[in-house]
């Protein structure tokens, strides 16, 4: 019998080519909504098609999309068909993509820590059994990231530097891009330290690197310039740095890179005492959707609140109302900081708080 | 095949069969009444046919001596033949044969006979232990009697009656004996014959049954007569219901049925209770409440059908649904309730909106559950708007389209009847119409009907509405504006127990309220995500935390920018206590307006704050009323002094004078001579009054109290803390009259100024023995820069615009050289430089005695002063 065929099925996979490929590209122009709109278009073709990999594929990037609009319930609500109980996507990579999506969204939250840590160890031992662990780096990152959020500096360079050599050793060059997260994560992790030297030779080591994405790396590599400049107290520099990662971040609508700009911005303008341009900044920042993380309502409120202190102290030293505001929001912050404490079962995020708090209070 | 062994009959035992038949066949001991009045009907419809004009009448007759019951008809009767044929074969009635006969001839008569078992005899037995049948047939002289006593021995009398027909008497055994009874036999009559189109007696009583039935008639004079007799035929048979609308049937082809629907006022308890109607066949009741004849759909429907072609079962009690003629029927009668829905919609819309009211649970049900139903009346059924009721087909010309989705209509609805007082207002503020969708089904028939016109129709939930159409989100600016009233909103909320609420600033129509709660919405996607099950324990962890909150539901309250109240909130310090109630009464107001909200925890809240305010406006009323008696006291007082004042300007002269408190000693005079010259020349013109100069009293305490009293400002020399000085400068400070006070003191003096005159500023020269020009020159550069003064008292004293005063400095030191006689005559004639203008001149010259060209002079140097 000759074969045949399926010229309707063929058009259809062409059609979800296309899709994917326009997809595809708005990702890494970051044009994150539009992908997202694309992703879920394809998805539509690949249920056609019928393919259960074709279709995890959708979900899986479609989900991962919303999660950086900063959309991480719906994110979640996207990635939950592929891990149903009869979900029948076999696609190593694509379930390794939604663990790591689970581990990112539940630390961005952020969920308990116990349950963090289950679902991380879930991903560990999913590539140990699958056997690959060439991609356990992107799950390291996130490690390091944990780390950072607990307060465990030293350790989460210690993770930062196992990932990064981790990648370089075993990684496909095909997720190359990942690239800019290791370093992203090495300069702050160094910058948390107080370890200007470590932070520069890993910003060097970065801009050398060969990369696919320069948007992403552009705000990321900025953003880290900024942090470096006012760690040691060059504050035009970090103004100027934060200005361009700004610049940059707001021509995508990646949500994580945006706000990490705007903190550094904001942080320089108040210590170099811009108060107006610091208050641009902040409203740009305050219109984010921040009501799902707590780390950014926390920084959102610490930054008004050293606003409204800065504001206090130039303006109207003999009102009270400045220095109210900034009690207010600063006990607001604490209270973020007492939940994230909670959740992540440490005590480090109150303390800024409570420090600035004190400090008003004797005033 | 197996081997043959024997072929027997069946043995009978043929009393027991009766017995059997009789006391099982029927479910209900009455049924012979039915049975017996059937049979006598018949055989006068068969006399009928051969004496058209005879009056047929059937009689029921109870002895309760006798412990019968007689039936008794002018039918056609029998003979022996017939006594034989119908009375004596079980199973054979004898009129089945008969029908099928006038049916082949195609005679009307077939579908008015109504037996054709030939058991109707029997059901007699179930109450009789004797049944005797005694009869005249027409045509024949020989009446016969038959008596039977339950057994299959039955004997045949002649007998004597005298009129053409049957009697038919049952001897009730002693079990029925409580069926003796009139009461009883005419609603048995009823229940069965109602519809039997002869008159029928009980003991003489009656006729007892319905003779005329509408659904029977030919012909109608006025449609009006039709309906009122309908009307009355079913008001009358249902006293226990009130009928919306009657629904008369008239089906003639290709099967005939009578009879009447009606919408019923009950409420009909669930979608699946079904329309119930009273069946009869050719006039003879078969079934009460019978619910399978009637549309799945048309639940609110009762009624009375009688239909020939419907096939009873043997016992007679119920029809057989596997038949055509039942689906035909039900078929129709389902048209001509929607047909009849849709006249009412169309022409008699009060009507229509009263079965809206009625049955809108079960219209908008029956529409969601069955698609013929939902097809032909969808667009009729009516819902409530802010526009008043109204019907889907009119709503879709109310509302503009929508651009943004593809022009479509939008049908906007609301889910609770709670939130209607705010949606209603948020759509007459739009001019849009908005359909109160709370009750059952309301949402599921909307769903349909956009799903079934998803073409030209949008849905639009405005529960959970974001809708820039309606709320309008702040510019950048202004979203800056009230952005800290968002924050403080929301943590005020949160410090009173109130942790669901989000607040954000939109720009929407009406202006006048403050704020509105919308839920957040919950997406479908969402929705099914709670249901998934997952593969990994681990993401089913993650997901029950993520998702706890969503599943909290928590709300939006919009707070409204083009709203007053908010604007100044925004504006002010809200810190205060008003500030906070006025916060929480913004919430308490939004959740009153949308009260589906209203927890146990928001009324408590609402309550508590009630209570708060009301104990604010007593303490408010109180602080109010005190604050008004202190008003009014110092409104009092303040005229006091006014008066005070008024008269003590009276009192004062028309010139500024200033009183100079100093000690008396000499070596004051320059310091007073250079004040003079300062003051009582241009550009002052004041008088500068010493004690010493003018004496009011001769005691000295008044005479000084005089002096304060006329003055309009002080000059105190505090260099010494003379004790009198000091005194008199108390007396002038404490009644704080704002006249201005001058303090001198010299760089010279020793003694520290007391502290309650620090806070005063006092003025410093270099010494008391300092010559009286430097005196002047500096004391003048104390109060003058450029020649203008720079004291504000200074200020206020010439913006007083007072005459001036005509003092011996000013006359001293003008142009033209007056003597001093001269002068004190003036001084003496003249206080102000207006007086001496305004004199007449040669009285000047004469009073003084200088020569009328000096005076001229001087007149004229004072008027250019």
């Amino acid at each position: 019998m000759p074969y045949l065929l399926d010229w309707g099925k063929i058009k259809l996979i062409e059609q979800f080519e296309q899709l994917r490929y326009a997809a595809g590209e708005y990702y890494q122009n970051r044009k994150l909504q539009q992908a997202a709109e694309y992703f879920e278009k394809a998805l539509e073709q690949a249920e056609k098609i019928g393919d259960v990999n074709l279709i995890g594929h959708c979900q899986s990037s479609l989900g991962n999309c919303l999660m950086q609009l900063g959309q991480l319930k719906q994110a979640l609500a996207a990635l939950a068909p592929i891990v149903k109980k009869d979900t029948k996507v076999n696609d190593p990579y694509i379930l390794y993509q939604v663990l790591i999506r689970y581990v990112e969204i539940a630390q961005q939250i952020p969920l308990s820590l116990d349950k963090i840590e289950k679902v991380y160890n879930q991903a560990e031992e999913f590539l140990k059994d699958s056997g690959y662990s060439k991609w356990r780096h992107e799950l390291l990152v996130f490690r390091s990231r944990l780390y950072m959020f607990r307060g465990m500096h030293p350790e989460a360079l210690q993770i930062a530097q196992e990932a990064w050599i981790s990648k370089r050793l075993g990684a496909d060059s095909h997720y190359g891009q990942v690239a800019d997260y290791h370093f992203d994560g090495l300069v702050s992790t160094s910058i948390a330290l107080q370890d200007a030297n470590m932070a520069s030779e890993y910003l060097t080591q970065w801009e050398l690197e060969d990369d696919v994405m320069p948007m992403n790396r552009i705000i990321r590599f900025s953003k880290c310039q900024s942090e470096l400049a006012y760690l040691e107290n060059r504050l035009d520099d970090s103004i100027r740095w934060g200005r361009q990662s700004m610049h940059f971040s707001e021509q995508t609508d990646y949500e994580e890179t945006k706000i990490a700009s705007y903190i550094s911005l904001i942080r320089a303008y108040l210590k170099n005492q811009q108060i107006e341009q610091a208050c641009d900044v902040i409203l740009r920042f305050s219109k984010m959707r921040h009501s799902e993380r707590r780390y950014l309502r926390y920084n959102l409120l610490l930054l008004l609140g050293d606003y409204h202190s800065l504001r206090g102290q130039l303006y109207s030293k003999n009102d009270q109302i400045e220095p109210d505001k900034a009690l207010s929001a600063y006990r607001l912050a604490k209270k973020s900081a007492n939940y994230i404490d909670n959740k992540l079962n440490c005590s480090v995020w109150n303390k800024e708080a409570e420090k600035r708090i004190e400090y008003l209070e004797r005033q | 095949m197996s081997k043959l062994i024997e072929t027997f009959k069946m043995e009978t035992n043929f009393e027991g069969l009766i017995k059997l038949l009789a006391d099982h066949l029927y479910s209900e001991p009455d049924v012979f009444i039915r049975e017996l009045i059937q049979n006598a009907h018949d055989a006068i419809q068969m006399r009928l046919e051969l004496e058209p004009d005879l009056a047929g009448h059937i009689d029921v007759n109870v002895d309760k001596r006798k412990k019968t019951i007689t039936f008794c008809d002018n039918g056609i009767g029998m003979d022996k033949k017939d006594i034989k044929e119908f009375l004596s074969v079980i199973g054979e009635s004898g009129k089945s044969s008969l029908i099928n006969e006038f049916k082949t001839k195609g005679q009307e008569i077939a579908l008015k006979l109504i037996g054709q078992f030939g058991i109707g005899i029997l059901s007699a037995f179930v109450v009789a232990k004797k049944v005797i049948v005694r009869t005249l047939k027409a045509g024949i002289d020989k009446a016969f009697a038959w008596h039977n006593e339950g057994s299959l021995e039955c004997d045949l009398f002649e007998d004597n009656l005298n009129h053409v027909g049957a009697e038919v008497t049952i001897e009730v055994n002693k079990d029925f004996e409580f069926m003796l009874e009139d009461e009883r036999i005419i609603k048995l009559v009823q229940k069965y014959c109602d519809f039997i189109p002869f008159v029928i007696k009980v003991n003489g009583k009656g006729p007892v049954n319905e003779l005329d039935v509408p659904f029977y008639r030919n012909h109608w004079n006025s449609n009006q007569e039709k309906e009122s007799k309908y009307d009355l035929f079913v008001y009358r048979r249902f006293q226990d219901d009130i009928p919306l609308d009657v629904i008369p049937v008239e089906i003639d082809e290709p099967i005939k049925a009578r009879g009447v629907l009606y919408i019923s006022h009950r409420n009909i308890p669930g979608i699946y209770t079904a329309g119930q109607l009273e069946i009869f066949i050719k006039r003879v009741f078969i079934k009460a409440n019978d619910s399978t004849l009637l549309p799945e759909w048309a639940n609110f429907v009762r009624g009375v059908i009688d239909c020939p072609h419907l096939i009873p079962t043997a016992a007679r009690d119920n029809v057989k649904r596997e038949h055509s003629s039942f689906d035909y029927l039900k078929d129709k009668l389902g048209e001509i309730i929607v047909q009849r829905l849709m006249y009412l919609a169309e022409n008699q819309r009060e009507v229509f909106s009263k079965i809206n009211f009625y049955h809108n649970y079960s219209l908008k049900g029956m529409a969601c559950l069955y698609d013929d139903f939902f097809e032909k009346v969808g667009g009729l059924i009516l819902f409530k708007t802010n526009k008043g009721k109204m019907q889907l087909r009119d709503y879709l010309t109310k509302n503009e389209p929508r651009l943004e989705y593809g022009k479509k209509i939008p049908i906007y609805y609301f889910s609770q009847s709670t939130s209607t007082s705010q949606f209603y207002a948020l759509a007459n503020a739009k001019n849009w119409v908005v359909i109160e969708a709370s009750q059952i089904f309301d949402i599921s028939f909307l769903k349909k009907y956009e799903e079934a016109n998803s073409a030209i129709v949008i849905l639009i939930n405005l529960d959970t509405t974001d809708d820039p159409a309606i709320f309008e989100k702040l510019d950048e600016e202004r979203t800056g504006q009230f952005h800290q009233l968002e924050i403080d909103l929301e943590g005020h909320l949160k410090r009173i127990g109130v942790n669901n609420v989000l607040v954000r600033t939109r720009d929407f129509a009406p202006s006048d309220i403050p704020a509105i709660i919308i839920e957040e919405k919950v997406s479908e996607k969402m929705r099914k995500f709670i249901e998934q099950e997952y593969i990994w324990e681990s993401i089913e962890n993650i997901t029950d935390e993520a998702l706890g909150e969503e599943l909290k539901h928590p709300f939006y309250l919009n707070l409204n920018a083009s709203n007053r109240l908010i604007q100044e909130l925004a504006k002010r310090d809200r810190k205060d206590e008003l500030s906070r109630q006025i916060l929480t009464g913004i919430y308490n107001c939004a959740m009153i307006y949308a009260h589906n909200f209203l927890t146990r925890h928001n009324t408590k809240v609402i309550h508590d704050q009630f209570v708060k305010l009301f104990n604010k406006l007593l303490v408010s009323q109180e602080e109010f009323k005190e604050n008004q008696r202190k008003l009014e006291q110092a409104r009092r007082e303040l005229l006091e002094i006014q008066k005070k004042d008024v008269q003590l300007e009276a009192q004062r002269p028309d010139h500024i004078l200033i009183f100079m408190i100093t000690p008396f000693d000499d070596k004051y005079k320059n310091l007073e001579e250079a004040l003079r010259l300062i003051f009582e020349c241009p550009p002052y013109y004041f008088e500068l009054r010493l004690a010493r100069d003018y004496h009011h009293s001769t005691n000295l305490l008044s005479d000084i109290k005089i002096h304060m009293t006329q003055a309009h400002a002080f000059i105190a020399e505090i260099s010494e803390l003379n004790a009198n000085v000091m005194f008199e400068l108390g007396a002038v400070l404490l009644p704080d009259d704002h006249r201005p006070v001058f303090c001198l003191r010299s760089q010279d003096a020793l003694k520290n100024v007391p502290a309650d005159l620090k806070e005063k500023l006092y003025i410093d020269y270099t010494s008391l023995s300092d010559s009286f020009d430097n005196l002047a020159a500096e004391l003048r550069s104390k109060f003058e820069r450029d020649g203008r003064p720079i004291h504000k008292g200074l200020k206020d004293l010439l913006s007083q615009q007072k005459q001036r005063y005509l003092s011996r400095k000013l006359l001293e030191n003008l142009g033209v050289r007056v003597d001093n006689k001269s002068i004190e005559t003036l001084r003496s004639n003249y206080k102000t430089i207006e007086e001496l203008l305004k004199a007449d001149k040669l009285d000047v010259i004469q009073q003084t005695g200088l020569k009328d060209y000096l005076v001229e002079a001087m007149i004229g140097e004072l008027k250019t002063a």
